[in-house]
């Protein structure tokens, strides 16, 4: 036995949703992200997508020039990777038979509307008259609870602004008339959404496996994002009404979450936060217990700090410009001064630390050089040793690969009939 | 009668601040018990914060001084009747008392053991001191969501942001370990990172510098693929509105609410990509219609049109919107206080049960006395000794 094999032998894969099948029937972020999270922890997803076309997700960039056209969409590689996909029409009448077939050894199904599978006819009742324990999740933008108030038209940039994100995220401010609200970045909505999903997810296999019965789950967007408000809720429940952006004069930098300084070095920003009064003593050590640093009227007590927090940002940058983010990061580190480097793009890809920890998938599909992607944010390792996997190679499913393995192997129809579906379009 | 989803799993909660407490809420919400270590000698536990009671509803508290010889074995014996352990110490820090792991899994095999960090408890910055405000600067969001300020204002580090998303990841990892209980037996250790539970919500981000791409990803300002995209002023006290339009069909839209017509035909804003490339021009005739309409007036009248509209609320809109108040996501809890919901609803409205949060050391009797054994002679002593404080 080689050392590679008795390495692989040493370290079992854990699979803590082993068993669990997942069809998944959407066509969105967060509802595929939902599903790849669950299908990293050890479900088996199949993905259906409509025939021909496929998932619209594939024609969104960024796009890896030298993959294949159709699996070259690197945002829909790391929200599917994994998964077996297959296609499907179910609004046609022997795709709908189909598709009730695979139900019926499901344990989850994922949709991204709650509508589309009344059009089906298959409601609910229908559903556990299928599958008593099946669980259903939409993962919607608005709930469906809402009968009126839903936007004919809305984004997830403007479903930000509604759900009172992006105005905390600009609250306080020193000129609230010139600074406008920040919404989320990136995917963030999408995928917290996602996230959040797949808890609700588990919930409802949880539940399924301890009282016998599916849930039909719903989570919704805005739902999500206006939970993660926890201290505009917090303030709402003080009595606070009016929700002044204007930044009071003496609130210092304790407003952007405990006496933070954002500090430019040589080649970017550091942001730092000695709060404690130990902390502050190695922080102005560390920068060489400079004459200012001595005034106690300035900065002698953490009160003071706040309060006179703009001078002591041009005190401190006037040494900090004069180190990297890098050095500083460190020092300040091994003083034990909480500080980080202001990460970029590249910085992230490059980050040690990230790295050591095999925090980055590598997507195989991208050409000549694989794809860095973000993994599962924790590692795990059960009683027994076995751990989940990090820092895998993962390739995105190709459409249609697995449509033989669904149709032939699972459901029992012959190439012929297959084929035939086929040229109806209804797989 | 249905079990809750939980029921019968207890918990022993280390954590604090946000990212923990938020998790073991949710726990909390699906049947858990959560029994939180706390101890009137520390600060960190007297001085509630106003967002206390909001992460920490459905819990009991129980006081113990780590740093006394009986406290960490009193919090072994109740580990023995647990099945979970949550906490977010600095590194070493359980390990000093004897609770680390690998002590843990001795008197409990099947312990689930959930440890989160700042970024993580390996490698070589393990050892970070880190909180969640400084983790969005390190992760790359202060970056996009908006401009760097000395100000440290409208760039993403307030409210919390990786605390939150923290939470939902931890309580996900949680919910796969305890099915995997109930199926194998086994218990679990779990390392969860902040800084890449922040991350993998910023795929794209790094995706478009990988491949080179010149398309930046979105901001906290602006969608790239639509134009008009962003927040704009209206007329009236701290008003704007967030519009953002994706195609021919909602530009033309657009058009008509603004009464100008004739822009529809000007070859600046033909198509996407075009609007795309004359953005400012785009930005600047929107911004000038809604500089003087009144903000529910111009959202009508995009809305109506089928243009992705939105006012920019605060949270007091928010919960006091229909949508919300009937939905049940902030609901108030018995004592008064406000809370938070699961972010999920079942077909039935089930959210989630929460009792209010408990006062400091609520729980003593409880927690020493019934489910330890001591009787109450001898919990009078260990107070009085300062170890149940």
């Amino acid at each position: 036995m080689n050392a590679a094999n008795s390495t692989l032998q040493a370290r079992a894969i854990a699979a803590p949703l082993a068993g669990v099948r997942v069809i998944e029937w959407s066509h969105s972020m967060p509802a595929a992200f939902c599903a790849r999270v669950l299908r990293d922890l050890g479900a088996q997803v199949l993905k259906l997508e409509p025939p021909g076309t496929g998932d619209a997700l594939r024609r969104i960039g960024p796009f890896a020039p030298d993959a294949p056209y159709g699996n070259d969409a690197a945002l829909f590689a790391y929200l599917n990777h994994g998964k077996e996909s297959a296609t499907l029409d179910p609004s046609h009448p022997q795709g709908a038979a189909l598709f009730r077939r695979l139900i019926e050894t499901a344990d989850l199904l994922i949709t991204s509307d709650a509508t589309g599978l009344a059009e089906l006819q298959l409601d609910s009742d229908t559903l556990r008259r299928i599958q008593p324990a099946l669980v259903t999740l939409a993962v919607t933008s608005w709930a469906t609870r809402a009968e009126s108030g839903t936007p004919s038209a809305f984004t997830d940039f403007t479903l930000t602004h509604h759900a009172g994100y992006a105005f905390h995220q600009a609250r306080p401010v020193h000129a609230p008339d010139q600074q406008a609200p920040v919404a989320c970045a990136d995917r963030e909505v999408a995928l917290a959404t996602g996230v959040a999903a797949a808890n609700a997810a588990l919930w409802g296999l949880l539940e399924a496996q301890m009282n016998g019965h599916g849930r039909s789950i719903e989570c919704a967007e805005l739902d999500v994002i206006a939970h993660l408000l926890i201290e505009p809720v917090a303030d709402y429940g003080r009595g606070e009404r009016s929700f002044s952006r204007l930044r009071e004069e003496l609130q210092g930098t304790e407003v952007a979450g405990g006496l933070i300084w954002l500090l430019p070095c040589k080649d970017g920003f550091v942001m730092i936060s000695p709060r404690e009064q130990h902390q502050w003593e190695r922080w102005v050590e560390l920068l060489g217990n400079p004459t200012w640093s001595r005034d106690e009227t300035l900065c002698g007590e953490r009160t003071a700090r706040n309060e006179n927090w703009m001078t002591l940002q041009d005190e401190m940058s006037k040494w900090t410009r004069e180190h990297t983010r890098a050095d500083v990061f460190e020092r300040a580190q091994a003083a034990r001064v909480a500080c980080f480097p202001v990460s970029g793009a590249r910085d992230l890809l490059e980050n040690a630390q990230l790295n050591a920890r095999g925090f980055f998938d590598r997507w195989q599909g991208a050409g000549n050089a694989p794809l860095s992607m973000p993994g599962l944010p924790f590692s795990m390792r059960t009683t027994s040793g076995a751990e989940l996997p990090r820092a895998r190679e993962v390739v995105s499913p190709v459409l249609g690969s697995a449509n033989r393995a669904v149709f032939e192997a699972r459901l029992g129809l012959s190439a012929e009939e297959v084929e035939t579906l086929r040229r109806h379009g209804v797989v | 009668m249905t079990q809750k989803t939980l029921a019968g799993l207890r918990v022993v909660d280390f954590s604090w601040v946000l990212a923990g407490p938020m998790t073991t809420k949710m726990l909390a919400g699906m049947g858990a018990e959560i029994i939180k270590i706390e101890s009137s000698t520390r600060r960190e536990h007297t001085q509630r914060q106003p967002w206390w009671a909001v992460v920490n509803a459905g819990k009991k508290s129980c006081t113990i001084n780590l740093s006394r010889p009986q406290g960490p074995e009193l919090i072994r014996r109740l580990i023995a009747q647990s099945d979970m352990v949550v906490e977010n110490f600095s590194n070493g820090v359980l390990a000093k008392f004897g609770l680390d792991y690998a002590t843990l899994a001795k008197i409990r095999a099947d312990l689930i053991f959930v440890s989160a960090s700042g970024t993580g408890r390996e490698g070589p910055q393990r050892d970070s001191l880190a909180y969640g405000s400084l983790l969005q600067a390190y992760s790359g969001r202060a970056s996009v969501v908006g401009t760097l300020n000395e100000r440290v204002e409208a760039m993403g580090i307030l409210p919390a942001w990786t605390d939150p998303i923290t939470a939902l990841w931890e309580s996900c990892a949680v919910l796969a370990a305890i099915r995997h209980r109930r199926v194998s037996g086994e218990g679990a250790y779990i390392d969860l990172s902040m800084l890449e539970s922040t991350v993998a919500l910023l795929p794209e981000l790094l995706f478009r510098e990988a491949l080179g791409s010149e398309t930046p990803t979105a901001t906290g300002a602006r969608e790239p693929d639509a134009a008009p995209s962003g927040c704009f002023r209206c007329a009236g006290d701290d008003a704007w509105l967030a519009v953002s339009v994706s195609d021919d069909r909602q530009w033309r839209a657009l058009c008509d609410a603004m009464r100008k017509p004739e822009l529809a035909a000007d070859s600046r804003f033909a198509d996407a990509v075009s609007r795309v490339t004359h953005r400012a021009a785009a930005d600047d005739l929107l911004a000038a219609w809604l500089r003087v309409q009144p903000p529910a007036r111009a959202l009508d009248a995009l809305q109506s049109r089928g243009v992705p509209a939105a006012r920019s609320r605060h949270i007091g809109a928010v919960i006091e919107d229909p949508y919300f108040a009937d939905g049940g996501l902030f609901p108030v809890l018995a004592d008064g206080s406000r809370s938070i919901a699961l972010p999920w609803r079942d077909s039935e409205g089930f959210r989630g049960d929460f009792a209010p949060p408990p006062r400091l050391g609520e729980h003593n009797d409880y927690v020493f006395g019934e489910l330890l054994g001591l009787d109450a002679h001898e919990i009078e002593t260990l107070t009085e000794a300062g170890v149940l404080r």
